[in-house]
């Protein structure tokens, strides 16, 4: 290629100088003029010389899509090729209007030094077609007027083919100026007899009969079949007149336009390719769109893509092929009689047929039928075999295109960066369907398709690897995270989003206080700036928690880590131990329990041995000097210190068995339960003349018929012995049925309990009147019960004198029977 | 002017009082008989809160008369509505209390009620003894100590 010149205009010296550098080392042949302002620039490119020029959209003054009008409304640079380089992201209508512009190809932000290399080589190409075309009628313009000498001169080096006609539309002369020979065979014929494509040469003769009857110049464009190329006229008409002026014919020129044809195809091709890679498709899809725009161009029958697909080069998307062809050929392998491939020596798998051949670069240019690119090409087939016998591969050929008659064949290797990717066959059952101009535009196409197809195979191996890391992460028990050093996330794992009812995409960029309660945020921030701080992991306990939901705990590691951009991010991997943590808070408060127990226990215990220990040395004085009124009274110290410690201990056994040592669960009607407590207080309450009320109801209670007994007369017996001065005693036993639980109460309007006690109350040994005469025990008995069958139980007191209220639950003990009160 | 039992400011008309807080009323009587034949007086209450009353003036205590500010205060660890601990800390939270020597006299020998008694201010810790000699032994060297040498705030 000689030295080619390439016009960068922007305003950016950072973007001149990046494209500057790119092209330094991707395309040194090609010499870069670069300028800031845009009327610099479209005064160097009027200046001829220029041949592709790159421009900046966004430009002060004189922005690209003005700057590209400008260039293309001028004659001497409207010819140029123009790239707009536009930002990352561009709205399709900026294209839009750049194509109305004229500009020619896009290239997007960041640039990218193949990319960039890629569209600035086909529009080079495009270039170079053109001004051949553009010579060629130039000169034509400048020698049409010559003599007749000059005339013919100058038609031999056009492709211009000059004829006249007469009455009857008959040729009386051709003269084919690139051979310079008059076409005597074509002499007394029509031009539906001389090769052109039939429905071509009849508008052709309409239009020739217009030219005769009306006197008015006409132009049209046909096809011929030269040989077996079909080429492209544009066909100028006028009358051909006597001395008088009256028409006696047609004179006419032809100009062959095959090769601007085909280089506005191959551009239009260039364009549409490039568009393709530009789309957000996968290989598939992207190969599938190639293969159809190449068929379609090149007008071969059959366009397939190989790619490499672990050892073997599989089809993709391949369009015109029989089924059959496809099946049979489209391993490339050797695979021995066990159907297992077969390895040469080094281990690698032998690919066979020519196509091993371009896949594996086994060719050789000496060869007519490889190019120096590494391609194949024939267009004849079944001559082929003549030509390869000193080729040295050929036992591996498998000869299936010959056999299918697929007498045109090429295959072009798809090949980028030293890598062969796989490689494009063209198939056609006619002769000589290509040129070593095709070729070489192929080729140009397949280093285009190659360069997307890598980046495609780059893209997918990352999504793949990020797929598979993310897939990892969604299927473990462990819930991943990911934020960024404002402690913003950036990502969380499906499993997270699935824990915590959110959604990736709504939760990016956001912070722990837009997620969770404020408490909760502030836990997680203070252990994220631990690890920013530490740049160290850490492992520690966190609570999550939404409103409305239940708290789990979880095992938190936290990492610091930073991109290979420097940014820094936290990581967070966390394991769900709340039921560990409940287990082991359960555990806590087991043992806070028995330590209570047992300090309660030695301290109660040990307090009537003390009083019977103390009045018995008391007694032994007492006898000693005969002193019967204090004798009695430390006997009776003893007994009740004695009975009190047989009491105590009575308790205790029976709060040490509820939960180990249960009666058979029965079913039993509430009512009956309460009546039978009643019973075992019923003294009692009529010493106070207490007026009790139970609710009544088609409730069953399901447990130990004996402990829900004991938990009721408890509660009744607290209730009388609690009723202080009240002189109307009213004590009220019954349940309410709510959405969730059954919830139980008895209720008294005795002397109450002041708030301030409330927290002290179930626990052992807890007597706030020590008066009282009990143990201390009766209520830690009654929640030890109410736990056992899965309930809890609360108290309400106003306080002194308005009474007071037990409220329980019994979990799994409730069962309502079908018969609904009326 | 000296303040001590011995001394001539107290007398059987002006006997020395403690105020006993103690929910076993068979553990009160105890040392009541104990320092029966001594020259005290001996308030008995049987929960935190009244001892609290007692102390403040409060309730059935507000007569300064009857209820005069006690020279000691024996507290039990484990009383209802308020335990021994939190009366002594609110004794001596309070102007006036503070200055109220107090002993606990416990079943427990707990390390961690032992710590919590002196933290909140008693000057004295003392377990109840199981054995009566002991039990005796206690009382004498308590009035010893108490009644016979120490001297109280005037």
């Amino acid at each position: 290629m000689n030295t080619k010149v390439l016009l960068a205009i922007d305003d950016k010296t950072e973007n001149l100088f990046l494209i500057r550098e790119l092209m330094e080392v991707h395309l040194p042949e090609c010499e870069v003029i670069s300028t800031q302002d845009p009327e610099a620039g479209l005064q160097i490119a009027a200046k001829g010389r220029v041949d592709v020029i790159l421009a900046d959209v966004q430009m002060p003054r004189v922005d690209g899509i003005e700057l590209c009008q400008r260039m293309k409304s001028n004659p001497a640079s409207a010819h140029i090729p123009l790239v707009l380089i536009t930002a990352h992201k561009s709205e399709p209508e900026l294209k839009v209007r750049g194509f109305e512009a004229g500009a020619d190809d896009f290239i997007s932000k960041p640039i990218a030094g193949v990319e960039l290399v890629a569209r600035v080589k086909a529009m080079l190409r495009i270039k170079e077609a053109e001004d051949r075309l553009r010579d060629a009628n130039d000169q034509m313009a400048q020698r049409v007027v010559a003599s007749e000498e000059n005339f013919r001169l100058a038609l031999q080096d056009s492709a211009i083919t000059v004829f006249h006609q007469d009455k009857d539309l008959r040729y009386t002369w051709i003269y084919n100026a690139p051979t310079g020979i008059e076409l005597q065979a074509h002499l007394g014929r029509t031009a539906e007899e001389i090769g052109h494509i039939s429905e071509d040469a009849k508008a052709l003769v309409a239009l020739q009969r217009r030219v005769l009857e009306t006197g008015e110049q006409q132009r049209c464009r046909v096809r011929t079949r030269i040989n077996t190329a079909i080429r492209h006229f544009d066909v100028n008409l006028a009358p051909l007149r006597d001395a008088a002026g009256a028409v006696v014919g047609v004179v006419g020129t032809g100009t062959d336009v095959t090769e601007a044809q085909r280089a506005l195809a191959e551009r239009e091709t260039t364009v549409e390719l490039l568009r393709l890679f530009n789309q957000k498709n996968d290989t598939r899809s992207l190969i599938g769109s190639v293969t159809g725009v190449l068929q379609r161009w090149s007008g071969c029958e059959a366009v397939g893509a190989r790619l490499q697909e672990g050892d073997d080069f599989p089809y993709l998307e391949p369009v015109g092929f029989s089924e059959a062809f496809i099946t049979s050929e489209n391993s490339l392998c050797k695979r021995g009689l066990d159907g297992l491939l077969v390895r040469d020596e080094l281990g690698n798998p032998i690919v066979e047929c020519m196509c091993g051949h371009i896949l594996c670069g086994r060719t050789d240019a000496r060869y007519p039928f490889f190019t120096p690119h590494g391609s194949f090409w024939s267009n004849c087939t079944s001559e082929l075999a003549g030509t390869m016998d000193k080729f040295e591969e050929q036992d591996r050929i498998r000869n299936a295109c010959i056999r299918e008659g697929y007498e045109s064949v090429a295959l072009i290797p798809l090949r980028h960066a030293g890598d062969t990717l796989g490689l494009l066959q063209f198939n056609d059952h006619a002769k000589n369907r290509f040129t070593p101009e095709l070729l070489s535009f192929l080729e140009g196409c397949a280093d285009q398709i190659a360069v997307a197809l890598s980046q495609r195979m780059v893209d997918a191996k990352l999504r793949e690897n990020e797929n598979r890391l993310s897939s990892f992460l969604d299927n473990s028990a462990t819930i991943a995270w990911m934020k960024d050093e404002e402690l913003r996330y950036v990502y969380f794992s499906k499993n997270f989003g699935h824990r915590f009812d959110m959604k990736l995409d709504d939760w990016r960029g956001k912070t722990d206080f837009d997620m969770w309660p404020r408490e909760i945020a502030e836990g997680f921030r203070i252990n994220d700036e631990k690890v920013l701080e530490g740049d160290c992991p850490i492992e520690v306990t966190e609570e999550a928690r939404i409103p409305g939901t239940q708290p789990s705990w979880w095992l938190s590691s936290k990492f610091p880590f930073t991109d290979s951009l420097g940014h820094r991010y936290i990581g967070g991997l966390g394991v769900d131990i709340s039921e560990r943590k409940k287990a082991e808070d359960a555990l806590r408060a087991s043992n806070e329990e028995m330590a209570r127990f047992t300090y309660a226990v030695s301290h109660d215990l040990k307090s009537p041995l003390v009083t019977i220990q103390t009045f018995l040395g008391y007694l032994r004085e007492d006898v000693a000097v005969n002193n019967a009124v204090d004798m009695e009274k430390d006997m009776g110290y003893i007994q009740n210190a004695a009975s009190k410690m047989s009491s105590l201990l009575d308790e205790l056994l029976e709060l040490s068995r509820i939960g180990r040592q249960n009666n058979l669960p029965t079913e039993s009607l509430f009512a009956d339960i309460v009546s039978e407590a009643l019973a075992l207080v019923a003294g009692r309450s009529a010493l106070r003349g207490a007026d009790i009320q139970v609710t009544q109801g088609p409730l069953a209670l399901y447990g130990d018929r004996q402990r829900l007994v004991a938990l009721f007369q408890n509660l009744l017996d607290n209730a009388i012995k609690f009723m202080g001065e009240q002189p109307d005693p009213k004590i009220e036993a019954g349940f309410i049925r709510g959405e969730q639980d059954t919830v139980f109460f008895v209720r008294d309007n005795g002397q109450g309990i002041e708030p301030r006690h409330h927290s002290r109350l179930f626990q052992l040994f807890e007597k706030l009147d020590p008066g009282s005469g009990g143990t201390g025990m009766g209520l830690a008995l009654v929640k030890r019960i109410v736990e056992t069958h899965g309930g809890r139980i609360w108290v309400e007191s106003e306080g002194s004198g308005h009474g007071t209220t037990f409220h329980f639950t019994l979990g799994t003990a409730v069962r309502w029977r079908a018969e609904e009160v009326g | 002017m000296v303040r001590r039992a011995e001394s001539s400011g107290f007398s059987a008309e002006n006997p020395i009082l403690i105020l006993i807080a103690e929910d076993d009323f068979s553990h009160a009587e105890a040392v009541r008989r104990g320092l029966r034949d001594a020259s005290v007086r001996i308030v008995h209450v049987s929960d935190g809160e009244k001892a609290m009353e007692y102390l403040l003036h409060q309730g059935e205590f507000a007569d300064l008369a009857s209820s005069p500010k006690p020279d000691l205060v024996l507290l039990d660890l484990r009383l209802p509505k308020m335990d021994g601990i939190e009366v002594r800390q609110r004794m001596s939270a309070t102007m006036g209390l503070r200055q109220i020597p107090t002993v606990m006299l416990s079943t427990s020998a707990a390390s961690r009620d032992i710590d919590l008694a002196y933290d909140a201010g008693v000057v004295s810790y003392l377990v109840k003894p199981m054995n009566f000699d002991e039990f005796k032994q206690l009382i004498e060297a308590f009035k010893t100590f108490w009644l016979k040498w120490n001297v109280f705030a005037p």
